[in-house]
């Protein structure tokens, strides 16, 4: 089995047995699904524009209402996919309430941008010119394969519906967004020199 | 849009269509975007270890006190005090947070609606929480936090009740 495979079915047999014993009360399997997926919930709500210094508050949202639904997620890809739609649906409800004026003694620094390809950090030319395309997506696109990029392959589907993308618009097969960074690679002479 | 499909029906005959399966490029463009994610963007250190702590020991029935109004996040210059009000179902936790000198800070909170019930100070990597009870008017006083360590608030009022769990903050 390759090593894609096999890793997906490592991740998603650890989630399943993790789930098993959530639901059975024991709560080392609630620690061990939120280590597994905290990292995949950073990007959903950074990918909804969340501040950094806010998403720990986002996602703890998705944690502790985890924690009462429980008994109704059977399987490692239903809780993926109600966990990215929690942390999306929270990450919104923050970013109404940022639209609302702020006491200016509590505000946060806005963080800076994500680097500029051309700033150095990325070091490999495959990587840099990959990023360099990746920026000319839409948001939706660029959401979608940010979140995309962290599962594997057998929840590409039910993520991608869990963001409110149009089924199946990635999954055994490319979907749109992935289509189009590949061609801008394609068409890239960068691309295909490195 | 229409593009051109291949014989059996699943896709654009050009390779860069839509419904082709996925191949070893899509693969090496997602395992890059995974990585240059996490290295130009990923969480801090320390983040996963917050969440497994903010959902541990309160078993599987708590009820979650969202922020509504300021900022979980401490300011490094924070002279000023700041204020931050959290809503459950059943309660309202509303924490005002005074420097206290010497990298301290005082926290002042009140429950609404106002009730004698049992707070505790939860912090990463403390061991035992810090525990203060109420008085009739729903008002409690925590003094000498250490500024900027996360703490969590868990309110807990008698047998019947759901205990109610705030987010972590930065006093």
């Amino acid at each position: 089995m390759p090593p894609a495979e096999r890793d997906t079915a490592t991740r998603t047999e650890r989630l399943a047995e993790a789930l098993e014993r959530a639901r059975a009360g024991d709560t080392s399997g609630l620690d061990d699904i939120v280590r597994e997926l905290s990292p995949l919930l950073w990007h959903v709500a950074r990918s909804q524009g969340v501040d950094r210094a806010e998403v720990a508050d986002v996602v703890q949202h998705s944690w502790l209402e985890l924690v009462s639904r429980l008994d109704g997620i059977r399987s490692p890809s239903a809780l993926t996919a109600w966990l990215v739609t929690t942390t999306k649906r929270e990450a919104w409800r923050l970013n109404r309430r940022r639209q609302t004026p702020i006491d200016p003694t509590t505000m946060v620094d806005v963080e800076a941008d994500l680097p500029d390809p051309a700033s150095g950090l990325i070091e490999n030319e495959r990587d840099r010119v990959l990023w360099t395309a990746f920026q000319q997506l839409s948001d939706r696109c660029r959401e979608l394969l940010r979140v995309v990029a962290m599962v594997e392959r057998p929840d590409y589907a039910v993520v991608s519906e869990a963001l409110g993308m149009p089924h199946g618009s990635i999954g055994p097969t490319r979907g749109r967004c992935l289509a189009k960074l590949r061609a801008l690679l394609l068409a890239d002479a960068s691309w295909q020199a490195s | 849009m229409s593009t051109p499909s291949g014989p059996d029906g699943t896709g654009p005959v050009d390779g860069t269509g839509p419904l082709d399966a996925l191949d070893a490029l899509d693969t090496e463009i997602l395992e890059r975007l995974d990585a240059l994610h996490d290295e130009l963007d990923g969480p801090p250190p320390g983040f996963t270890d917050l969440m497994v702590f903010a959902v541990a020991a309160h078993g599987l029935n708590v009820e979650l006190a969202r922020l509504e109004e300021g900022a979980l996040a401490a300011r490094a210059d924070e002279e000023l005090a700041r204020t931050l009000t959290f809503e459950a179902d059943s309660l309202s936790v509303l924490v005002r947070i005074a420097d206290a000198g010497d990298d301290r800070v005082r926290l002042d909170g009140w429950i609404a609606p106002a009730q004698r019930a049992e707070v505790g100070l939860r912090t990463p990597g403390a061991g035992a929480e810090r525990e203060v009870r109420t008085d009739d008017d729903g008002r409690f006083v925590v003094d000498g936090l250490p500024r900027g360590r996360p703490v969590q608030i868990v309110v807990r009022r008698g047998p019947d009740a759901v205990p109610v769990v705030t987010p972590t903050f930065e006093p």
